[in-house]
């Protein structure tokens, strides 16, 4: 027994986390019935989580049946069952832990952590009816646009938006500062910046404004002195008679450097080339043919040599102070705002009642730092001795500080824990994932006298030849790329081989024998008027028409792309070959939840194009896009196009449904999401088969709008046009159509062929981020400033803080390309550019090289490596696609007329006076139901007080009116305790059911009586025989009847 | 197959023949009464009286002294008492959910008889717990003794936050029992409490039956009661159940009946073999994962409609549709299949979802946006503004005027405006009042006023909506004036929110006839042969509702109270009784989860398929997805678009329209939107802007300029300026700006405007752009003005332009054809012979240029020298002779970089007199007309997606 219980399992690509992850959760859970109770799982997506579920439940049916595979022939030595024992146990556990089932604690961390601010929210002081928000783009553009307005009272914000706005302007920006402020607006929800938020939030523009002032005051000094330097060497050469040409390199001489700092237009302009660095230390200064010989050796003995010198000299010692100021000065305005922004956000989440998912995150940490692990628990009701952790990579610092205690908790008491991870895998940096924690920090924390560190070493997922190719590629990739993207004098790029130390992966005997699988990596040119990527488009269809000749179904393909814009346009183009090829045997079909936008789907234009001109039938552009999307898309007409541009509004009205065009002041009464019901039917667009997703994902959308308060059409469009254009369909699991998704999506996902049809993402950043950082030097050192990340951060005091950012951009690339070549089972086909400066010349630069272990493949005059057995066939397509069913039509159902609502505000075509006096007449109605004898009066006050919502106007009212009925003498004596009473108390017959009032019985003698609120009606008179005769049947002799008419107080009987 | 409450039917009449009227029975709730009555019916011959039928609840609240409150007033009196005693001064909007859950808890103490003074104490220092608490089982107080040394050994903030308000809510608990019963009145468990402590005030006769039937997890007043009346009247209990659960202990759905078929009292009322239906009677188990939710029920309509294809003389009474998530009403109501003739829906309509809502939302905001100019008078923000006129509920009271008014709002820019500026119009006047007064008096007559208003014909939902709301806001109306606080305007919206989340609207039904919509919970002791049942995913079956709780997950368990293991089990009963008479279920759940969850099938199906050994079919919906594809949008030049496009030509008639260079540019950017635009006469529509964005902003500098020169040579003799007119010019800067703005937005003159947010901003940078030029121009004078903004034309002839198409456009006679141009210069202004023909530009236009080609290339081409340029053309004819052309570009580089204005020709220097390339210009010009002019070359799609994002046809193209 060791006392090392925590257990970091590095997993790499196909190492079977999952089935790692169900083995270790077994191994604890097997001890006794109700012991997995006490385990909680973590992991990122949802998807992760449901398989885990999934395998664990199927596992334990299936060792239940006594089916034991290698998992369980493991668990089972583990266990030291017997076999039968083993089964038993399995069967028992499965029982309960299916009906045990809100125990089974394998959780996303983000539905976790919910679980637990929940049961604190009184303790945290939240509004317990919070609505967890997760777009926060829209409250980020509320508040930037709030903060806006604020200009308009606030005096010190509105100066400070006027300076910035001015710079920003006059530094050749554009004025409209507001996408400014929203980019760096975005900070609020980033979780680097919660950790400097409090020191954003105490200051004031105070800081900022000094800060202002300071970067000023250097831009300027330097400047200054540089143009000073300028100057006095310009003025040594008009002594002497000289221009810059005349110098060695003539028009391109580097003494124009002194033109250019006396006017520099960026700052780069400062600095020296080599030919100027090197020039003080040069003899002559002079071509050899120069005809000027003499009086440029003066001018450099008289002074020049001596300026440019000191020039250069002030150049090095103060040009990075100078440039740090620059890269500051981006920031500092909206430095200056964040403050004010995160006030505006805290208003804004307390109006609305919302919070935010990254809210979350930190008052868990909170908590749990705060408090201890029992009391937590205590109040979530459960209680865990062992937590597994997925995708540690992705896990940020917040999330681990949340879970540290726990875990540490644990441990102490002896417990296992255990996390997995891949920094390899780590692709999600960018929402707050800390590879770091995995590579040093956890061990660090937890101490590495308990830690143990495991290696999941063989590949299950791939054939032996993919394995092997991924084995001989990331064993050079990442030295190719610290020389390709790297700076050989910067520390810390050993990071990169570090990490990918581990990732030769072992291949599985049963593999090793018969090799399988094939590779194919093409780099393509661009060519006069085709680009690289036409021609991959051209190749794309052929290599699916080959997988489909092997047999592999579509829905094991799988087109891998870096962004959701490079899936749209396989899909747009697949899509168009598909129609140009319509006798082709083969099929194209291509789906992808990221891809297919709600935007580009006709179905969805044209109603939101009807919306629009309910909204604003005069808008000439929307009718006549409701007209051609309606006559092109669902008539399939041929008017052409410009009869429906050109029409005036008469005629384009005769181009849209007849129903419409009628119906238009009626549909704007309707609900909203009723009204998107109607349009669809009225327009047709549920005929469109192709279209039904995108009309099921458009009306969840106006569903869920609906719900939350704001669904009218107005404010549906005003979301729409902010969010509208990057909603995307969910399509099924089980659809037959090959796959687009990015890499992002992809990882934890396999497929029998995988396609990376552009292999060409950036190897260092691609859009710049901001980060964080402050510096030695002052003024810059006693704050954290706002940076974006590039070049120019080298030459400023910010560089250390620059470097490690890179060096990790430059991992997450790398491990870009990691996770996308090992999706593949069978087949990986690649498409890259050639010659350009991208993660494609680190793969084509490690093909290439000699020690590359497959360098045999490499073509070079093909410019194709190509590896492995390209000539096989898939035996059987192993995923049938036999459950599938397909939605024939998209129904729609006029159900107003078959339904009613309760009519409880009375009559509406009525006088005013009637409708109170009938109003009353029924308010007493529900009174008197409520009364058996006198006694009940104030009870039953009460009652209608409470059930009919009244005020205390109201209820004075009905207690004067009731008092008045009840001292009628004609109506008294019914309310005496003499009588047994039945109120509203059903007759049955074989057929109806029949409800008079109240029926007073004494023997065999009955009295009935029927309230009425409205005028007096004949059928009052015939219900009333109705009744008697009821009576009778059943047997009373005696039997009266009165009608008694509330509103008038008349009584009659029949 | 018989239904549970068939049979207790059957059995009562053969019991108790002619009697019926004796009779009461009690259900677990309301709704099972009415179907009871039905099956009864079906039994009779002739009129006879109805056992009395009553849900417990009613049988509680009927017996009780006290009268039940409602949850408001609860809520109200709840926090008013927990302020005094927390002595804290939490808002009621902030509390409202809170003490929701404390009523919530407060019930369970009741309703499960637990000592509320025990429970809540802190018992860490109970060193006789053994003593006072002997009603504890010694596990229990272990568990209760354990939770409370832990906030010895340790106090952390949350703790101690914890046992602040846990130490105080027995007060709060006894004095809201008394203040209540002082009124005579209750929450529903102190009435529960209430009658399990007066048993003897059970109203049933002696010799009068009782019996209770179909249900299941007992709450301690329930059992008390029942096995009271078991024991001391003529009363029985009927159990729904099947051996499937109740005979397999680790089915939690029957943990409830087997623990009571273990007490004595009930043990007698458990027949000798469990009838099990759920696996004798045959079924068809379908289970459906659809992406997402609207999905279900659509495909929900397709098989309801098969079903009764396939089984035409099918009495649709047997067949249930049951929600498990009741946001799936309205779909599920659109998609029914039309064969249905009338549909029962149990469940209410939320009114969250009424248009009513969304417009006191919309109109909370315009309150809330409000703002008052510096004389008080009160301003209201177009956005709200145009919200409400365009409501349904409003716009429908008066369409044709209101929705004029709308327009014209949009179109004039009226970004605040004051009460006289809105329609004659009674309800408008009231929404947009000068004074608001008494906030809640002020909705109260809205809502009065459109419930007055309504068509009593049409549209009677949505006056039930209206009804509703305006009940509600006056219940809550009258407990504030109660307690005299004041309505303000934040924290009302917060509550009146919250509020409105959970209030339904009934709907009214014959509920046995038609197809039955319900609720999970209103399934309780029905049967149908049908089921389909909707959202079958663990966040909604089982609940996860009303699990929220201050009482902490161990005490609830030491003292008994429910937890949610119990309330797991009562949904599995739910489940699994609804289907066991059933002979076909489809089950829909959501396969889309995100990272908060959602997307995981139901337990109980689950549990299905594991181990119930039924047939079950598993399908998904996978329908295939046309990718949307880019709208491929071509005019071909036929005779139509040709005739229009003659409308630009000298024909040597009367010249209809002439071509802009800004067209030009349009045509360089886009053909098609060149068509759109000047060709289609399809005119863009002039959107509502709240401010200037970077486009309008050159418009206003144009006005600004002309405004500021031209007023100030007004009183002038001489156009010419001089350097000392400049002092005086920059003192108009501020007003010339200000009218400028006005101009843009047409803010008629008699009209206020204020500068507010993003437009104060712009107004200083016009201001900046203004002083710059000033600053030029002082430099450059003196100089004469010759124009501002003058507009000029020219007819450019075109000697090669001889298609046949054109020649039916020729002057009879002629052979050429010309071209009709017209341009505004911003500015003409003459010096030493130099004309300069300006243009001022706030954008990132440039000077330098490469060629003159250049200026026609779609990628490259520089639009303020094409600009300039076609300038020269117009203006070449109105020179002077010997004077020179300039053209000058008066952008952000020369005003604030220190550049010339002038344009540079790359390699061959500055533009000193655009006579020199005119010549070439006009040939690339000519060239540039001719394929516009071109039958064969169509109006298509511009490559370069960029250009679309401010295009105003973007709709049309799909871009
Ligand atoms: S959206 Fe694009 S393609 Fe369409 S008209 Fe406008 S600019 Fe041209």
């Amino acid at each position: 027994m060791t006392d090392r219980n925590f257990i970091i399992y590095q997993s790499s690509a196909g190492s079977g986390k999952t089935y790692t992850l169900a083995k270790e959760y077994l191994k604890l859970a097997l001890r006794r019935p109700a012991y997995y109770k006490h385990i909680l799982a973590v992991t990122f997506t949802n998807k992760a989580m449901q398989e885990m579920k999934g395998r664990i439940l199927q596992k334990l049916e299936e060792f239940g049946r006594g089916d034991l595979d290698a998992m369980g022939e493991e668990l089972m030595l583990y266990t030291r069952l017997s076999p039968s024992d083993f089964q038993k146990t399995c069967a028992r556990l499965l029982t309960e832990i299916l009906h045990g089932y809100s125990h089974f604690s394998i959780s996303t961390i983000d539905s976790f952590f919910q679980k637990v601010i929940r049961s604190f929210a009184k303790e945290l002081g939240l509004a317990g009816s919070y609505q967890l928000e997760l777009d926060t783009d829209v409250i980020l553009i509320q508040i930037v646009d709030d903060l806006l307005m604020e200009a308009s009272q606030n005096v010190q914000i509105r100066k400070w938006l006027i300076s910035y706005s001015r710079d920003t302007l006059q530094e050749g920006g554009n004025w409209d500062i507001r996408k400014n402020i929203i980019q760096l607006g975005s900070e609020l929800f980033q979780e680097h910046f919660k950790t400097v938020e409090g020191q954003v939030a105490a200051q004031d523009k105070g800081l900022a404004g000094k800060l202002k002032k300071d970067l000023g005051l250097i831009t300027k000094s330097f400047e200054e002195k540089m143009k000073s330097y300028g100057q006095e060497g310009l003025q040594i050469l008009h002594k002497y008679g000289l221009e810059t040409s005349d110098f060695t390199g003539g028009s391109r001489s580097p003494l124009n450097y002194l033109y250019k700092i006396t006017k520099p237009k960026a700052s780069k302009d400062f600095i020296p080339t080599k030919t100027v660095e090197a020039l003080p230390d040069k003899e002559e200064w002079y071509a050899k043919a120069s005809g000027k010989k003499e009086v440029i050796t003066a001018a450099t003995k008289n002074g020049l040599r001596a300026i440019l010198q000191q020039t250069l000299e002030y150049y090095v010692k103060e040009f990075d102070t100078y440039h740090t100021a620059i890269q500051v000065n981006r920031f500092i305005y909206g430095y200056g705002l964040l403050a004010d922004l995160a006030r505006k956000l805290q208003e804004y989440k307390k109006d609305n009642d919302i919070m935010l998912i990254s809210d979350a995150t930190r008052f868990l940490k909170e908590l749990v730092q705060d408090s201890d692990t029992p009391f937590v628990y205590e109040k979530v009701g459960s209680f865990f001795n062992h937590y597994l952790i997925d995708e540690f990579q992705d896990t940020s610092g917040f999330q681990w500080d949340s879970f540290r205690p726990l875990i540490d908790d644990s441990l102490s008491q002896g417990y296992k824990n255990t996390v997995v991870g891949d920094i390899k895998q780590s692709i999600y940096r960018w929402r707050g994932g800390d590879w770091n924690l995995l590579l040093n920090q956890v061990e660090e924390d937890i101490g590495s006298f308990r830690t143990q560190v495991e290696n999941l070493g063989t590949n299950y997922r791939s054939e032996a030849n993919i394995i092997q190719f991924n084995n001989a590629l990331f064993e050079q990739a990442p030295q190719q790329m610290t020389l390709e993207g790297g700076d050989n004098r910067a520390e810390g790029w050993e990071v990169l081989t570090e990490v990918y130390a581990s990732a030769k992966q072992g291949i599985p005997k049963s593999k090793v024998n018969a090799p399988q699988g094939y590779v194919n990596i093409t780099f393509l040119g661009d060519e006069e008027d085709r680009p690289w990527k036409h021609t991959v488009a051209e190749r794309l269809p052929e290599v699916i028409e080959e997988l489909q000749d092997k047999q592999v179904a579509l829905k094991d393909i799988a087109i891998l792309v870096r962004r959701n814009k490079e899936g749209k346009d396989v899909a747009d183009y697949l899509h168009h070959y598909q129609k140009q090829n319509p006798d082709s045997q083969y099929r194209y079909d291509v789906v992808s939840n990221e891809s297919l936008f709600l935007s580009s789907s006709p179905a969805i234009r044209l109603i939101i194009a009807a919306l629009q001109c309910l909204m604003d039938n005069k808008n000439q552009v929307v009718q006549a896009q409701l007209a051609f999307e309606y006559q092109v898309q669902i008539r399939r007409s041929c008017v052409s196009y410009h009869e429906i541009f050109s029409a005036d509004y008469a005629v384009i009205e005769k181009l849209l449904p007849e129903s419409f065009r009628e119906n238009r002041t009626h549909l704007l009464f309707l609900p909203f999401y009723e009204l998107v019901e109607q349009l669809i039917a009225l327009f047709e667009v549920n005929q469109l088969k192709g279209q039904f997703a995108y009309l099921q994902t458009f009306q969840d959308l106006v569903l869920k709008s609906s719900q939350n308060g704001k669904g009218d059409l107005p404010s549906f469009l005003e979301w729409w046009k902010e969010r509208g254009a990057r909603q995307s369909i969910k399509v099924a699991d089980d659809l037959d159509a090959m796959r687009i998704l990015t890499i992002h999506k992809a990882k934890g996902l396999e497929y029998n062929a995988v396609i990376i049809p552009f292999c060409d993402w950036e190897m260092d950043h691609q859009r710049s981020p901001i980060i964080w950082s402050n510096a030695e030097t002052p003024p810059f050192d006693n704050v954290y400033l706002p940076l974006k990340y590039q070049k120019g951060l080298a030459q400023t005091h910010f560089r250390d803080a620059y470097q490690k950012e890179r060096i990790k951009a430059h991992l997450d690339n790398l491990n870009l390309l990691y996770v996308a070549m090992t999706r593949a089972i069978q087949t990986l086909w690649v498409f890259a550019p050639d010659g350009k400066k991208d993660i494609s010349k680190v793969l084509k630069a490690t093909l290439e090289n000699s020690t590359f272990e497959l360098n045999g493949y490499w073509d070079k005059e093909a410019n194709v490596f190509e590896f492995g057995e390209q000539n096989f066939q898939f035996a059987t397509t192993h995923s049938a696609v036999g459950n599938a069913i397909l939605m024939e039509q998209y129904p729609h159902y006029e159900w107003r007329n078959k339904i009613a609502v309760k009519q409880t505000s009375g009559g509406h075509n009525l006088s005013e006076e009637v409708k109170e006096k009938i109003r009353y007449g029924i308010l007493m109605h529900k009174l008197l139901s409520r009364i058996t004898y006198l006694t009940d009066k104030e009870a039953a006050i009460t009652a209608v007080f409470f059930e009919e919502g009244l005020n205390e106007i109201q209820r004075r009212e009905i207690q004067q009116r009731l008092e008045k009925l009840l001292s009628n003498p004609s109506v008294s004596p019914w309310f005496s305790d003499e009588w047994e009473v039945k109120n509203e108390w059903p007759i049955l017959t074989h057929n109806e059911e029949y409800r008079p009032d109240r029926v007073l019985i004494k023997g065999k003698k009955a009295v009935i009586i029927d309230y009425k609120t409205g005028l007096k009606k004949n059928e009052d008179i015939q219900q009333m025989h109705g009744y008697k005769v009821l009576m009778e049947q059943m047997n009373y002799d005696e039997v009266e009847g009165y009608l008694l008419y509330l509103a008038g107080e008349e009584i009659v009987e029949c | 197959m018989k239904t549970f409450l068939q049979e207790i039917a059957q059995d009562i009449i053969r019991n108790y023949p002619g009697k019926l009227g004796d009779i009461t029975i009690i259900f677990p709730n309301r709704r099972a009464g009415l179907f009871f009555r039905e099956y009864l019916k079906q039994e009779l011959n002739g009129p006879s009286w109805s056992p009395q039928v009553l849900s417990f609840q009613d049988f509680i609240a009927a017996s009780c002294p006290l009268q039940k409150a409602d949850q408001l007033f609860l809520v109200h009196q709840l926090h008013t008492i927990y302020n005094q005693q927390l002595k804290t001064r939490e808002g009621f909007d902030r509390f409202y959910y809170w003490g929701q859950m404390l009523l919530k808890d407060f019930d369970d103490v009741d309703k499960y008889l637990v000592n509320a003074q025990n429970l809540y104490t802190n018992l860490s220092r109970q060193k006789q717990l053994d003593l006072s608490f002997d009603f504890l089982l010694p596990e229990q107080k272990e568990i209760i003794q354990r939770f409370w040394q832990g906030f010895d050994e340790s106090k952390s903030a949350q703790k101690e936050r914890f046992e602040f308000v846990w130490s105080h809510l027995f007060q709060v608990y006894r004095s809201f029992n008394q203040q209540l019963s002082d009124k005579g009145l209750a929450y529903e468990g102190m009435q529960y409490r209430y009658m399990a402590e007066h048993l003897e005030e059970i109203p049933f006769k002696k010799n009068n039956r009782v019996v209770f039937a179909g249900f299941n997890a007992l709450n301690a007043v329930e059992d008390k009661i029942i096995s009271w009346c078991l024991e001391n009247l003529q009363a029985d209990i009927l159990w729904d159940m099947d051996a499937y659960y109740f005979n397999n202990e680790h089915q939690e759905a029957g943990t409830f009946l087997r623990q009571y078929h273990k007490r004595q009292v009930y043990a007698p009322s458990f027949p000798e073999t469990i009838p099990s239906s759920l696996t004798e009677v045959s079924k068809e188990l379908v289970l459906t994962g659809v992406p997402q939710h609207v999905g279900q029920a659509k495909i929900l309509g397709q098989k309801l409609g098969a079903l009764l294809k396939e089984h035409p003389d099918l009495d649709i009474r047997k067949v249930a549709v049951v929600l498990a998530d009741e946001a799936l009403l309205f779909p599920v109501l659109h998609s029914l299949p039309e064969e249905i003739e009338a549909v029962n829906v149990t469940m209410g309509f939320p009114l969250s979802y009424a248009p009513v809502n969304s417009l006191i939302e919309h109109i909370l905001e315009l309150r809330r946006m409000a703002r008052k100019d510096p004389d008080g008078l009160v301003l209201f923000h177009f956005k709200p503004a145009l919200a409400i006129i365009r409501h349904p509920l409003i716009i429908q009271t008066d369409v044709d005027k209101l929705e004029e008014w709308a327009n014209d709002v949009q179109r004039s820019n009226k970004v605040f405006f004051t009460t006289s500026e809105l329609p004659e119009h009674a309800l408008i006047k009231m929404i947009f009042s000068q004074d608001l007064g008494d906030l809640v008096d002020y909705l109260s007559a809205i809502l009065l006023e459109l419930n007055a208003l309504a068509d009593p014909e049409k549209n009677t939902i949505e006056v039930e909506y209206v009804h509703q709301y305006y009940q509600l806001l006056n219940r809550y109306a009258d407990l504030l004036r109660n307690s005299d606080t004041t309505i303000e305007l934040k924290p009302f919206a917060a509550l009146f929110k919250q509020l409105v989340r959970t209030e339904r609207l009934p709907f009214t039904g014959e509920p046995l006839r038609g197809l039955q919509i319900m609720g999970v919970l209103e399934t309780r002791n029905l049967d149908f042969e049908h089921i389909f049942v909707l959202s079958m995913n663990e966040d909604f079956f089982p609940s996860q509702g009303g699990k929220h709780s201050f009482i902490p997950y161990n005490l609830r368990k030491a003292y008994e109270l429910p937890n949610y293991d119990q309330q797991d089990a009562i949904y599995a009963y739910l489940f699994y009784r609804l289907i066991q008479r059933a002979s076909s279920v489809n089950f829909f759940y959501n396969t889309e989860g995100n990272d908060l969850g959602g997307g995981e099938m139901s337990r109980f199906l689950q549990q299905l398929l594991h181990e119930s050994n039924l047939p079950i079919k598993v399908e998904t919906l996978a329908n295939y997805t046309e990718p949307g594809s880019e709208q491929v949008i071509t005019v071909n030049k036929d005779d139509d678009v040709l005739k229009s496009l003659s409308r630009y030509l000298n024909t040597g008639q009367r010249i209809q329209k002439r071509l802009s260079p800004s067209a030009l540019n349009t045509y360089l950017d886009c053909r098609l939107r060149f068509y759109f635009r000047h060709v289609a006469d399809l005119y863009e529509k002039s959107a509502m802007e709240e401010d200037v964005d970077a486009r309008s902003l050159g418009n206003v500098l144009h006005h600004a300029m002309e405004i500021l020169y031209e007023d100030y040579l007004k009183d002038k003799t001489s156009r010419t300026l001089v350097k000392a007119d400049f002092k005086e010019l920059k003192t108009k800067l501020e007003s010339a700006a200000v009218f400028a703005f006005r101009k843009q937005f047409s803010i008629a003159p008699d009209r206020k405007f204020y500068f507010e947010g993003k437009n104060i901003i712009a107004k200083e940078i016009i201001k900046d752009f203004m002083q710059a030029i000033l600053k030029l121009d002082e430099q450059y004078a003196p100089f004469e003005i010759v124009g501002m903004e003058s507009e000029h034309v020219y007819d450019l002839t075109m000697p090669e332009m001889e298609t046949a198409y054109l020649d039916a456009y020729k002057i009879p006679g002629e052979s050429t054809m010309s071209v009709a141009l017209r341009g505004t210069i911003d500015r003409i202004d003459r010096k030493k012979g130099q004309v300069r023909l300006i243009d001022y530009k706030t954008g990132q236009d440039k000077h330098v240029f490469n060629s003159i080609e250049e200026l026609f290339d779609r990628k490259k081409k520089n639009k303020a020298a094409l600009q300039t340029f076609i300038y020269a053309l117009l203006y070449q004819n109105v020179k002077d002779e010997g004077e020179a052309l300039v053209p000058a570009v008066f952008n952000k580089d020369a005003l604030f970089m220190g550049d010339d204005v002038l344009l540079e020709y790359k390699g061959q220097g500055k533009v000193t007199n655009a006579a020199y390339y005119l010549e070439p210009y006009t040939e690339q010009l000519q060239l540039l007309l001719k394929e516009i002019f071109d039958p064969e070359t169509p109006f298509d799609q511009t490559d370069e997606v960029r250009k679309c994002t401010t295009c105003a046809y973007k709709g049309i193209c799909g871009r």
